[in-house]
């Protein structure tokens, strides 16, 4: 390691050391590592194996966790310094890329890694309460630990060639995405292709073949796989495998990419862009650019420089007509498939770029400082928050007209989908992630929503609601389970999501405090 | 009637106390504004400068004291008064990613303007700010200079009576600083009343019709600028400048009517006089000193520096 990335290492890592939050954020994680325990060792009055169910929680908690850090903490790693302004100071010390991208990614990785090793001791206990060995803990958290690298390094990249945090952040989002469910994706493929010549130019045979490559290679790559392996029974190793081999070559070849591009991608960074369509026909400009403001201002603001305007909206709403397209294709008439895969990958998509909106839509007013300019004008904190989110709401039309079709087309489906207390519980915790997200991102940065997604898994891991809520469900049956969602809604409204809302205003209120005030 | 004409103050504020955590920011704070003036807010760094105008501008809510806004409390008619105001930030925070149109044209519609209104407001702000053919560009492709007019191009566009401005020209080069200047005595020509802080003084001096200087919390002393220049350690003095004045021109002055004593100035060619204010007026005085024969080129008061004035004024070192 040269001389100026020990440096700045050393700087960033001791900056993170002096913070109250990073060790508040510690300590939280080993008290959450506490709850998670006591709730295990009451299980094993009624569950057999309960260290085995307890460290499977855990891990895949921690996928979930380092899989969202990779769109948030690791992708602004280079955009922060650059949007902050402190890129070219760097250059201009005599760092090169390499010496830059090291020190800013590795310190993020220790403090990312250290949040492993705070959880170790106490999952080690999880052999104590049985069903769980040595060997498979140690493989897991090994795989877990290559998995954290490999996102690291996948965000590094992004985050070199993308102009702002916001653009790196959904990069980032759309590679990982496009990873995990490129199998599935590629197993449809695979079933579609007949026997023989392809258009007659093409061995479809041949193509086979390289999809039952890359699937394997996916699944040499794949965490999901070998966290899988490892906690299957009778495990015996090894603990160091093909996949973390793997993480590390990819990773290798992610940052050496990043620093051969760094130079050339980082002249423009810093300043906010956005596509223009100066270019365009005048007509093509009208339809597709920024409007006049509307009466709501802040909506429009929203609208068009958080989530892209009405450009978004088209791409969007051919995404779903694509994915309608594709799952009725690979559906084979089988309605029932067909329904509850479409509204399925319609909520999904909506619920991963609200997730976003949510942490870019105060962050972004917090990280330019714009917040005083807001909160002076004759609006209150209040209908600022709402007219912000009503403006993110907008971009999610496209999912929700499609859902109105998909509800049209497959009303049964629908139906089933909305009556599964499953999807209950992952609508009122996609809520809570999202307002814990929002009020987060004022003090957490780009860290707000792995964090939010740890508040809430701890909350159902520690509050009974839900728990009560599955068993009411099941002994009330279809119109009862509706019945319970709603009387479940409402009481995370008004015990949770409204005090959450109450908070989310009042601190944006405040936030003039924080953002202005270091002056004479 | 208009608040100047009316008489009523832009800003009254009385007996101000805020308080972070431990750090006492203002303390005991009391001065007026004046309808229709540019007034001055002067404070090193550290002063509470800040604070205050947070408070005026309704960003911060009161602790103790009372704020009062062309009459309006700043506790209970928060609308009404951020209606009336215009508040630029000492930091250059903008949304950078939308052109100059856009960006005005938001704060446009956000203050309730229609669209024609907005179009009209837009053309006459960019005017005024001598922005005129930049509205397509985009904000962060402005240099610092272009970036500080849009920003008062932004304060103006809901016709605000009150312009509140945090350190306008930190950070620009003289010729930014000095076209800002010159916008700024065209707004007040306008009949808006602007209060602008800054923790230089000598860049206020010609602008400013009335000034407030703050150090630790505390009002130092508030207003007019002649006021803050004339010395009041002792009896009235003049600074004469003779020409080719005789080697006991000090003599002769001490022997003139209605001096009370005459030293030379270091270094320069100027004599200061003190006189009895009650018996000799300046008329009279020049009257006497021309009856010595000796041209006389140079006859004013003898006023602080504008620097020294600061400084007799403030503390050393910087606020912790």
């Amino acid at each position: 390691m040269n001389r100026g990335a020990f440096s700045l290492f050393n700087w960033t890592l001791r900056r993170d050391v002096e913070l109250l939050r990073t060790h508040l954020v510690r300590v939280a994680f080993a008290g959450l590592m506490l709850l998670v325990l006591w709730f295990a060792s009451l299980q094993t009055l009624t569950v057999g194996a309960a260290g085995l169910n307890l460290f499977d929680w855990i891990c895949w908690m921690n996928i979930l966790v380092s899989t969202l850090a990779g769109m948030s903490y690791f992708s602004t790693c280079v955009t922060e310094e650059s949007e902050g302004g402190n890129l070219g100071l760097l250059k201009l010390a005599g760092m090169g890329s390499f010496s830059i991208l090291l020190g800013k990614s590795t310190s993020r990785l220790v403090g990312a890694m250290m949040l492993l090793v705070v959880q170790f001791p106490f999952t080690l206990l999880a052999i104590t309460l049985g069903g769980v060995t040595l060997i498979q803990i140690v493989s897991a958290y090994t795989a877990i630990g290559a998995h954290l690298i490999l996102v690291a390094n996948m965000a590094l990249f992004f985050s070199v060639f993308s102009q702002s945090s916001g653009r790196a952040a959904v990069w980032t989002a759309a590679a990982l995405t496009l990873f995990f469910v490129s199998p599935a994706l590629l197993g449809f493929a695979r079933t579609a292709f007949p026997p023989g010549q392809l258009y007659g130019m093409l061995d479809t045979a041949k193509i086979k073949s390289a999809i039952d490559s890359w699937q394997e290679m996916q699944r040499d790559l794949s965490v999901f796989d070998r966290v899988s392996a490892a906690l299957s029974v009778g495990f015996a190793g090894p603990v160091i495998t093909m996949q973390v081999w793997y993480s590390l070559m990819v990773s290798a070849v992610l940052f050496t990419l990043a620093c051969l591009g760094f130079e050339r991608s980082t002249r423009k960074q810093g300043t906010p862009q956005r596509a223009t369509l100066s270019r365009g026909r005048r007509s093509f400009r009208r339809i597709l650019g920024v409007s006049r403001t509307w009466e709501n201002s802040l909506a429009w603001k929203e609208f068009y420089f958080l989530t892209g305007g009405r450009v978004m909206w088209i791409l969007r709403a051919a995404l779903f007509a694509g994915l309608w397209c594709v799952v009725n294709f690979y559906g084979a008439g089988d309605r029932a498939l067909i329904g509850s895969t479409f509204v399925s990958g319609i909520l999904i998509v909506l619920g991963i770029e609200m997730l976003i909106f949510s942490s870019r839509i105060l962050f972004d007013e917090s990280r330019w400082g714009t917040f005083p300019l807001l909160l002076i004008l004759p609006i209150s904190a209040r209908n600022l928050v709402w007219q912000k989110t009503w403006g993110c709401l907008l971009a999610g039309l496209p999912g929700f007209a499609w859902l109105v079709v998909a509800a049209v087309m497959y009303p049964d489906e629908i139906q089933m989908v909305l009556r599964q207390s499953r999807f209950h519980i992952v609508a009122v915790d996609f809520l809570l992630i999202m307002h814990f997200t929002a009020l987060l991102s004022l003090f957490m940065r780009w860290t707000a929503l792995p964090a939010a997604v740890c508040i809430v898994l701890a909350f159902n891991t520690c509050c009974p609601v839900m728990s009560i809520g599955l068993i009411l469900n099941d002994l009330m049956g279809d119109t009862g389970g509706l019945l319970l969602a709603v009387i479940t809604f409402a009481t995370y409204w008004i015990l949770l999501l409204l005090p959450l809302q109450i908070e989310i205003v009042s601190r944006v209120d405040d936030a003039a405090n924080h953002e202005y005030g270091s002056g004479g | 009637m208009s608040d100047a004409a009316a008489g009523t103050p832009a800003i009254e504020v009385k007996n101000l106390s805020h308080t972070f955590k431990q750090h006492r920011a203002l303390v005991d704070m009391s001065f007026t504004v004046q309808a229709g003036s540019l007034h001055g807010f002067v404070g090193p760094n550290g002063a509470g400068k800040t604070t205050t105008l947070k408070l005026i501008c309704t960003l911060l809510k009161p602790q103790s004291g009372m704020v009062r806004v062309f009459d309006h409390s700043i506790r209970t008619d928060v609308k009404l008064i951020r209606r009336r105001i215009g508040f630029m930030p000492d930091h250059f925070s903008m949304y950078r990613q939308m052109t100059v149109f856009e960006y005005l044209d938001f704060f446009g519609a956000a203050y309730g303007l229609s669209q024609k209104d907005r179009d009209r407001v837009i053309g006459d702000v960019l005017s005024l700010t001598d922005m005129d053919g930049r509205q397509e560009d985009l904000v962060s492709s402005l240099s610092r200079g272009m970036q500080q007019r849009v920003s008062l191009a932004r304060v103006l566009v809901n016709d605000p009576d009150l312009l509140l401005l945090d350190e306008p020209a930190s950070g620009l080069d003289p010729r930014a600083r000095i076209e800002l200047m010159e916008i700024l005595q065209e707004l007040r020509k306008l009949g808006k009343t602007i209060f602008i802080s800054s923790h230089i003084l000598s860049e206020l001096a010609e602008l400013c019709d009335s000034v407030t200087i703050v150090d630790r919390g505390t009002v130092k002393y508030s207003g007019s600028m002649d006021g803050l220049l004339v010395k009041n350690d002792g009896p009235k003095a003049w600074v004469i400048r003779a020409q080719d004045a005789p080697d006991n021109f000090l003599e002769q002055l001490r022997t003139v009517d209605g001096v009370k004593s005459a030293e030379p100035v270091e270094g320069r060619p100027e004599f200061v006089v003190q006189c009895d204010s009650e018996t000799v007026d300046s008329n009279k005085l020049l009257a006497n000193l021309l009856t010595l024969g000796v041209p006389i080129i140079g006859f004013s008061e003898d006023r602080k520096h504008l620097n020294e004035a600061f400084m007799d004024l403030t503390e050393r070192g910087v606020r912790t």
